[in-house]
């Protein structure tokens, strides 16, 4: 009962910070310094001012602000985010198409940053001060510090142009046509179809975007997994466990890991929240045809209506993924819920 | 203390590689007019694309500007956006965390839900927002990073701030009659800080990454102004030249690097758990 009280009042919070995080897009956009109109309508249309009346009230723009406020809300609430300047299809059917690309990229990152952040952090609170440890944290702080857009560059040069060893931009190699969708990751749509070797061919695209986006992650997860099994290995308990003669190994397995780890599930969480934002570098230097791409092209054409659509999915993304990992973190650790 | 910053010196290397890296690149920006062999912007098309030689240590650029000269005065913008923003944001937020902090409540929760709805958006594409709204310069992009930077601050300081209330001085100071204003002022805030300070040793280098990005993604300083992330970017487009863009991003790197592990080392020297022996 307590654990489904707790669910429910995390998913009322989730409500209530959704419509906080439109009502600050809708204000942001109410910043724009000039009128939407000269930004939207082309100079001829400007000078005939029933265009511009007609524009005005076709996007309720002829309206006070809070009315204004009411009709965003209630399109918001139907799934209309209205139509991108530049592409002119409806935003969330462009957001659609490019969604699965990016979490498909984030989702490859994800996993290789925990795996390697894990598997560095525990190597470096168990050989503490060693030189193994000066070596991992050294890698952990290259991670957080390295500007992406420069590191995949340098990748790009070296593994695709120099060694030629790895694909470089692009989701599939120019021999292959993209699989029929059914969930929109290739790899998985390709396997669909029977051909592996398209699948290969897809994760061999995802290595080089892959490692650069998940390097500041890993260099997070690195920390957190370093600091807090460091944390617990002083515990008390950890103690008692060494004194009934048990080995390093199987106290670190069997006691303190599994305790450790609870704080880098709201890290991997966190993580993947930025993953999905993070991916504008990437996959504008990757061509990559996925949301980070798209935000970009449309700041750059100041397509306000296909930057609000892609603000909200990103925030609704990072809200709900930090939702989950807190009624995860509610039911891992009894504790939470009571605090 | 002072004591103690020596012994770190000593026992962490990386702290003393850090305080080194960053320190030089410090230097070097301040004295870039002594130092820097050729003018930052002087064009040389008939010298352009170079590779590195000894008449140009870092090759040169497609316009055939000194890339070592552009590098070195770019630490001008780069290190002072990240300085000021960091001590902008710090203090809005510091004193922002420690009112909700202290005052608790109702007006707590409001204040710590608003800087959440910040922090629900990822900074980099809120900072693209902004700075896209308010049109992109220096200053701006500037202003972009303090509104995505300060909530991280305003939440440490409020948790800090939630324990040190409880101390007895905060009381005693209290019952001698001292306003709000002055025990925050004077009691809370000073005693809470150090969380505070090392968060922004390494949120120095954090910024500077935050401000080349937006300035790779032709969102900071116009051309043909020195910047890091420009530098990079004007690098895209000759990519088989790896200098172009190899340094300015190296620059960049190093200066987060070294910001990173000051911070880390601080945190070491402030957190006694941490030099527990296992």
């Amino acid at each position: 009962m307590d654990t489904l009280k707790f669910i429910g009042r995390r998913l009322i919070y989730l409500v209530v910070m959704l419509f906080g995080v439109a009502t600050l897009v809708f204000i942001l956009t109410k910043m724009v310094p000039g009128d939407p109109v000269t930004a939207n309508l082309s100079q001829r249309a400007l000078n005939d001012p029933e265009i511009v009346a007609a524009y005005r009230a076709k996007h309720g723009l002829d309206q006070p602000v809070i009315i204004q406020y009411f009709l965003y809300i209630r399109n918001l609430l139907q799934f209309d985010l209205g139509t991108s300047i530049r592409t002119n299809t409806p935003v969330l059917q462009d957001l659609q198409r490019c969604f699965p690309a990016t979490v498909e990229l984030a989702l490859f990152a994800i996993i290789v940053a925990a795996v390697l952040g894990i598997l560095f952090g525990v190597i470096s609170a168990t050989h503490r001060n060693s030189a193994g440890d000066q070596v991992v944290r050294a890698v952990s702080v290259t991670g957080v510090s390295i500007p992406s857009f420069w590191f995949a560059l340098i990748v790009l040069y070296f593994f695709y142009y120099k060694l030629k060893i790895l694909p470089g931009p692009g989701r599939l190699s120019k021999q292959f046509a993209a699989p029929q969708t059914v969930t929109g990751l290739f790899i998985i749509d390709s396997l669909l179809e029977g051909d592996p070797a398209k699948a290969l061919d897809a994760l061999s695209h995802l290595i080089l975007p892959g490692f650069v986006l998940a390097a500041f992650t890993m260099g997070l997860i690195t920390r957190t997994t370093r600091s807090n099994l460091l944390d617990v290995l002083s515990a008390d308990y950890i103690r008692t466990a060494r004194a009934k003669g048990l080995s390093r190994g199987a106290l670190i397995r069997k006691h303190a890991l599994g305790n450790a780890l609870i704080p880098v599930l709201t890290v991997i969480g966190l993580g993947l929240g930025n993953l999905l934002g993070g991916m504008v570098l990437v996959e504008t230097i990757f061509s990559w045809p996925g949301v980070g791409q798209y935000a970009y092209q449309s700041v750059l054409s100041n397509d306000y209506p296909a930057i609000i659509g892609v603000a909200l999915l990103i925030a609704l993304n990072y809200m709900v993924i930090n939702t989950v990992v807190d009624i995860l973190y509610g039911v891992i650790d009894p504790r939470v819920r009571y605090s | 203390m002072k004591y103690s910053i020596k012994k770190i010196f000593k026992s962490n290397a990386l702290f003393t590689i850090g305080v080194i890296i960053c320190l030089l690149w410090i230097v070097l920006a301040i004295l870039a007019p002594v130092i820097a062999p050729y003018d930052p912007i002087a064009q040389d098309i008939t010298a352009r694309l170079q590779a590195p030689s000894a008449a140009h240590w870092f090759g040169t650029d497609n316009f055939g500007r000194d890339i070592f000269s552009r590098v070195i005065y770019g630490g001008r913008y780069s290190i002072l956006a990240g300085f000021l923003t960091v001590i902008i944001a710090g203090a809005i937020g510091t004193f922002y965390g420690a009112i909700a902090g202290y005052v608790g409540g109702v007006v707590d929760n409001v204040m710590m839900r608003i800087s959440e709805m910040i922090l629900s958006f990822p900074s980099l594409i809120l900072a693209m927002i902004i700075n896209a709204v308010m049109g992109s310069n220096l200053f701006n992009t500037m202003f972009a990073l303090i509104i995505v930077a300060w909530p991280t601050y305003a939440r440490l300081m409020r948790s800090v701030v939630l324990s040190v209330k409880e101390n007895e001085y905060v009381t005693a100071s209290k019952a001698l009659g001292a306003g709000s204003f002055r025990v925050l002022l004077r009691e809370i805030i000073p005693n809470s800080i150090n969380s505070v300070l090392i968060m922004a040793t390494t949120d120095i280098g954090n910024q500077i990454l935050m401000f080349s990005t937006l300035s790779f993604l032709g969102l900071g300083s116009a051309p043909p102004t020195p910047e890091w992330g420009m530098m990079v970017s004007d690098g895209v487009d000759y990519f088989n030249k790896i200098w172009v863009a190899g340094f300015p991003g190296l620059a960049i790197f190093t200066m987060a690097m070294g910001s990173n592990f000051i911070g880390d080392g601080l945190r070491d020297l402030l957190d006694p758990r941490l030099r527990k022996q296992f």
